[in-house]
């Protein structure tokens, strides 16, 4: 058992050493040191074994006791506790560096892993808990490699050497220390023999990783529970979540707690156990010293061993808990990322074309916990589409809430691959682009605003590191972003989320960054869902003179705004209903005509006016 | 050090007291067994120090009182384990809870700094802390300081000169922890600051990825992750490794006690002052306690390290909650703003001196450009936030009735209202539970006809919704919102651009709904397409903070003001 868990945790770590391309090197010297310090520290005990025995020989054989190899043994005692010391310092600079330089390392990777994903995996999995992994279960292996493994080495090492001294000064007394250790060991780990306790720890870990979502979404989510939950008790899921941590981490305490308790005893008074056998070869043979001799030297000697025996207590905790929280880091390396092509071509222009593109959200729906997943909403949200923007020209795409318009767009900059059909930029598959080159030419100004905590100045570069000043503001001026800037300069410190900006100024601030880019092709979400009149008619002006030279894909839903474009799709349910330019639809189309009606129509929301002046 | 385990105790001292005495009680039972052995050693050795041989008998009814200890050390454990983890995390339970709910009562102003990172961090790591202090740091403290305490009282009695020779560097020891306890402080601190730092950088890498990506700054190229996490490394290793020296010091000061303690004792021995046998015994029993005293030290160390945890979560906890105990609602729901001003941060205004009456039952609808302040105005209305100066007053204005909203309590008040905020927000669940929040009473009838109403017709009650709704395009998550607050039902309403994200199609349907639902109730939107709001009872114009004009459409069409220039450019004639 203790052999199984033991090349489980080698088998975690040199996985571990293998992804964070950690040189084996350095842990080894540091269990070396960690070793030899464990040894040295033994030699105080027989030190003063030693003074006792010279004494009690001399007593025996009445001579006069050696004083000088008593002093000697004296310093020797003294001297050996500082060199182990310095031994044992060594070894813990060197398992913390190479640890924190592991989970370094470690940490980067992943966060290069997670932006290799189809977003589809940020659907499925939360933001909670995939910080929980690289946050909370890389910091475990971090003890694990700065503490436990050298603690596992002093532990080992010193039992080898002290049970090897016992075996050598008494076979028989020797066996039964270690008969006594290694039935404690069998009693402590019985539980993690039992096939639950895996499951217990899954559990474990899944309450703390909902903890971890939990509080995230409830701390961002405050002023919405401010406002409609009545008490954080009715907060439900953060409720479940803490109470199902609390009877995992319960159950599984009081699950070992006797074995636990006997474990701890039998190592506390294992040297207790040699004393009836010598008791019975003292009472047979009296005139013989030896025997009790070698009973004084055990026991003496149990006090050098102890603490590192009972160590190993903490140790099989930690590598049951190791080998899930790895076990769960690797499930993320074990998320296929967007395929990337062997030989990565370039676009030969910046036309973007769709041909006969089927696309579904397939399984990137979380678990609702039933593990069953809602099949109903699993069709197709782009049914066959086919469109060519010719570069320099605009596209706009129309259609109801849900149409799948920004999937469309989605699929352009490849945060999805489609089902079947293909998606070309000049020509090429996306999939055929490296995804430098493909993000080189988008520039993307979503329908959700996303701001990076910071200055104002880092939001805008952000589009294009190395930008001066000069350009900054000139973007700026371009997304009608003046009055922010001279409200609050360009060094503004912006909270996370952006919270200290109204909901226009965030979008104008992601538009900026976005034309700060300057890339050939311009995808652009509901750009001005968020603006005013003004801000918009000139955002729109603006953006005209952009589009000179550029591919522009559009999302809008309020039409004045699209009326400009060179060819107008509309999609209803994934598909294109109606395509041509603002006259040719409203010529041809009537679901265009109707909407068109609809939109300009003024009579719109009457607040039942009439009623109220009762 | 009363104050770190004040901090990491959160005052329980009944409880705290128990498992300290419960865990001092067993690991000394424990230590205490060390005597039978002593005692058996003595009568074995006895005779060939000159003493008494004695009888067999007599050793092997020793080894059965030994034996027999050994169970009672098992029942005195139990108590102790018991004590020490179920107390522990039902106190930590109990905690994540009463945090969480202190949380939601706090002021936004003092939420928004609040970045979510230190906040989940408080409800994770800092708990989990506690935990660990609560269930083995504190106890074990304790507990080894009072078996070195007992050790060397007893050692004193036996003999005195070798007991102050084994335990003549504690003090040094003892100076050394002192030390330590001020840095340590500091370092971890700044390891803290570092993991929540590291941790909001990592949360913001993977809720922006898209944007990350778009921009190419993915992986390494994404500087501020690294930085963020390589500054966590530094001050980890910092933390760890300033702080190694000062345990191996203390653990040296306790090892060499023993090597003084040989030196001395052999010349005591010289000097025929002690029997070989006394020193023996001391020596056997005092090199059993430097483990108990390196325990000792090590969990003082780590005492600071998880006390600065207790101290987060007492500093979130004694942030004080909005003001207001009045339980009493204000009869009528008049809204009246009072010469209002605000911000958000010192010296910059955002709201200037406003003065606004809305009538119960009307529809008012606040316009101006992005930036204005209109969603502000809202927020203080819904008492999100409080007045600098000014009052916002709830009640009735004709008959002269009016109550300051600061004077409500702020849990009472929400009653009142319900809102569609301008961005949507969805937690993790089913839509029907991100729509249920505000009613928990409702049934699944109620659920689905709101749904219906608010044309949530993509998806189920049952349907799976994702972190931030991300599964879900943002006219739906628009929609969902709007079925929650049409749930909720409250007399007052306010409705922050709620039809941005909808086709023209959906707009004029949840119209139709949200106007159906509102009839009666008092109602305050925001929107940008005038054409929306031109039939609302009132209209008010903002800008810069400041309201320039308020009016119905047709008066304020006939001024030219901002008013009439925004509709124009709205493409309206
Ligand atoms: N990540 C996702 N996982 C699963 N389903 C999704 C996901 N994103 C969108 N959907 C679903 O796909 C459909 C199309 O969504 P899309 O975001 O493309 O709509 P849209 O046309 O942009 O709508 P809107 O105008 O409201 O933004 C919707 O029914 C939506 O519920
Ligand atoms: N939490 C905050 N902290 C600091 N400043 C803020 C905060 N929220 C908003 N502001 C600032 O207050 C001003 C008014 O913001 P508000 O959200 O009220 O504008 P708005 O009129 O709703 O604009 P929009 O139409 O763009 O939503 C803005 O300049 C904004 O930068
Ligand atoms: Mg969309
Ligand atoms: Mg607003």
């Amino acid at each position: 058992m203790v052999i199984r868990l033991k090349s489980l945790g080698k088998k975690g770590i040199s996985r571990l050493l293998e992804i964070s391309g950690e040189k084996k090197r350095i842990l080894i010297f540091s269990v070396f040191l960690a070793a030899v310090s464990t040894i040295i520290q033994i030699i105080p005990y027989i030190a003063s074994y030693k003074i006792i025995s010279l004494y009690i020989d001399s007593f025996q054989n009445s001579v006069p006791v050696d004083t000088d190899a008593v002093f000697s043994w004296g310093i020797t005692a003294v001297v050996s506790v500082l060199v182990s010391m310095l031994f044992n310092g060594g070894s813990f600079v060197l398992s913390h560096f190479a640890a924190f330089r592991i989970i370094f390392n470690l940490r980067l990777r992943l966060a290069k892993h997670l932006a290799t994903l189809p977003l589809g995996y940020f659907t499925r999995v939360s933001t909670g808990e995939i910080h929980k992994s690289i946050h909370d279960n890389v910091d475990l292996i971090e003890l694990f490699i700065s503490h436990k493994i050298p603690d596992l080495v002093m532990t080992l090492s010193g039992a080898v050497v002290v049970f090897g001294l016992y075996i050598y000064a008494d076979w028989r007394l020797g066996l039964i220390c270690i008969l006594v250790y290694v039935i404690s060991l069998l009693i402590q780990f019985r539980i993690y023999g039992d096939d639950g306790v895996k499951e217990e720890i899954k559990g474990y870990f899944r309450a703390l990783e909902d903890i971890n979502a939990t509080s995230m979404e409830f701390a961002r989510g405050i002023p919405v529970l401010k406002m409609f939950s009545m008490s954080a008790r009715s907060f439900a899921s953060l409720k479940k979540s803490v109470l199902a941590y609390r009877n995992f981490a319960l159950r599984f305490a009081r699950r070992g707690s006797r074995d636990f308790i006997i474990f701890t005893i039998l190592v506390n008074f294992f040297i207790f156990f040699i004393y009836p056998v010598v008791i019975f070869i003292n009472a047979s043979n009296p005139d013989d010293y030896g025997i009790v001799l070698t009973a004084l030297f055990f026991t003496v000697l149990s006090n050098a061993i102890l603490p590192s025996l009972m160590n190993i207590m903490s140790i099989s905790n930690v590598i049951m808990t190791i080998n899930e929280g790895v076990e769960r880091i690797d499930a993320i390396f074990a998320v296929k990322p967007l395929p990337v092509p062997a030989n990565p071509e370039k676009p030969r222009n910046y036309a973007v074309e769709f041909d006969n593109v089927f696309f579904s959200y397939h399984d990137d729906l979380p678990d609702n916990g039933s593990g069953e997943k809602n099949t109903e909403r699993r069709h197709c949200v782009v049914n066959g589409v086919s469109f060519r923007v010719e570069q320099g020209k605009s596209l706009a795409v129309i259609g109801r809430s849900g149409s799948g318009k920004s999937s469309i767009l989605s699929l352009v900059a490849r945060f999805y691959d489609a089902d079947s059909g293909s998606v070309k930029i000049g020509g090429m598959d996306v999939r055929n682009m490296s995804e430098s080159c493909l993000m080189d030419s988008l520039s993307i100004v979503l329908q959700k605003t996303f701001m990076f905590e910071g200055t104002i100045r880092e939001n805008i570069v952000a589009g294009r590191s190395g930008a001066t000043d000069e350009e900054v503001l000139n973007a700026a001026r371009l997304a009608r972003c003046d009055d922010i800037i001279a409200k609050y300069g360009l060094d503004y410190y912006l909270g996370g989320g952006g919270n200290n900006l109204s909901g226009g100024e965030k979008q104008r601030i992601n538009i900026a960054r976005a034309i700060l880019k300057n890339a050939p092709i311009l995808l652009l979400d509901e750009v001005s869902s968020a603006l005013d009149a003004e801000n918009e008619l000139l955002l729109n002006q603006a953006l005209t003179e952009l589009k000179k030279n550029k591919t522009i894909i559009m999302v809008a839903h309020k039409l004045n705004s699209v009326i400009d474009a060179d060819e107008i799709i509309m999609i209803d349910d994934g598909r294109i209903l109606a395509r041509g330019t603002h006259e040719s639809l409203l010529r041809d189309s009537e679901a265009y005509r109707n909407l068109w009606d609809m939109y300009v129509s003024a009579d719109k929301w009457r607040f039942n006016a009439g009623e109220r002046e009762q | 050090m009363i104050q770190s385990i004040r901090n990491l105790t959160g005052n329980r001292t009944g409880k705290f007291f128990r498992s300290v005495f419960a865990t001092s009680l067993c690991d000394l039972a424990n230590f205490g067994g060390i005597i039978f052995i002593c005692w058996l050693l003595y009568l074995l050795l006895n005779p060939y120090l000159g003493g008494e041989r004695a009888q067999t008998l007599h050793l092997v009814l020793i080894c059965c009182g030994c034996v027999a200890y050994m169970v009672v050390c098992f029942y005195a454990s139990i108590p102790a384990y018991n004590a020490n983890f179920v107390s522990t995390y039902n106190n930590s339970t109990r905690g994540r809870l009463k945090l969480a709910e202190h949380i939601r009562k706090l002021s936004l102003g003092f939420l928004s700094n609040l970045n979510p990172a230190r906040v989940s961090h408080s409800m994770m790591k800092d708990f989990s802390n506690l935990e660990n202090a609560n269930s083995h740091i504190i106890p074990q403290l304790f507990s080894s300081l009072i078996i070195t305490v007992t050790v060397f009282i007893g050692l004193l009695f036996y003999n005195a000169p070798l007991a102050i020779s084994f335990f003549c560097c504690i003090p040094v020891a003892l100076a050394v922890l002192c030390i330590v306890r001020f840095m340590g402080v500091r370092l971890s601190r700044n390891q803290m600051a570092a993991s929540v730092e590291a941790s909001s950088r990592l949360t913001e890498y993977i809720t922006g990825i898209t944007t990350i990506k778009t921009n190419n700054m993915s992986g390494s190229r994404f500087e501020r992750l690294e930085q963020s996490l390589n500054r966590l490394r530094s001050e980890s290793i910092r933390l760890e490794v300033t702080l190694m020296p000062f345990a191996l010091t203390t653990m040296s000061c306790v090892g060499a006690g023993i090597g003084i303690m040989v030196m001395f004792g052999q010349y005591k021995l010289i000097h025929q002052e002690i029997s070989v046998m006394e020193f023996l015994m001391l020596m056997i029993v005092a090199s059993r306690s430097i483990a108990p005293f390196i325990a000792f030290s090590l969990n003082f160390m780590m005492l600071q390290y998880f006390s600065e945890s207790g101290r987060n979560i007492g500093r979130l906890m004694s942030e004080r909650p909005l003001p207001g105990t009045a339980t009493e609602l204000p009869d009528g729901n008049d809204l009246v703003l009072r010469n209002v001003s605000f911000s958000y941060e010192p010296g910059k205004k955002i709201l200037d001196d406003v003065n606004l009456e809305i009538k119960s039952g009307s529809v008012v609808a606040v316009v101006g450009p992005s930036g204005s302040g209109k969603s502000t105005l809202v927020k203080l209305l819904a008492r999100f936030y409080d007045p600098d100066s000014g009052s916002v007053l709830m009640g009735n204005i004709a008959e002269g009735r009016l109550t300051d909203i600061s004077t409500i309590d702020p849990e009472k008040l929400m009653h009142r209202y319900a809102m569609v905020f301008q961005e949507s927000y969805l937690f993790r669940g089913s839509v029907a539970d991100n729509v249920i929040l505000g009613k928990k009473d409702a049934t699944s009838d109620d659920v689905r006809t709101v749904l219906k109403k608010a044309m949530v017709d993509f998806a189920g009650p049952d349907d799976t919704v994702a972190e931030e709704g991300r599964n879900f395009s943002g006219g739906e998550r628009q929609r969902i919102c709007i079925a929650r607050c049409m749930l909720k039902d409250a007399p007052i309403v306010f409705l922050d651009e709620i039809t941005s994200s909808l086709d023209v199609y959906n707009e004029f349907a949840v119209q139709k709904a949200v106007d159906e639902l509102t009839r009666g109730k008092t109602v305050v939107m925001i929107a940008h397409r005038l054409k929306n709001i031109m039939h609302s009872d009132m209209i008010v114009v903002m800008d810069k903070g400041r309201i320039v004009d308020i009016g119905t459409h047709d008066e304020l069409i006939s001024r030219d003001g901002l008013y009439r220039k925004l509709w124009h450019q709205g493409g309206n004639d």
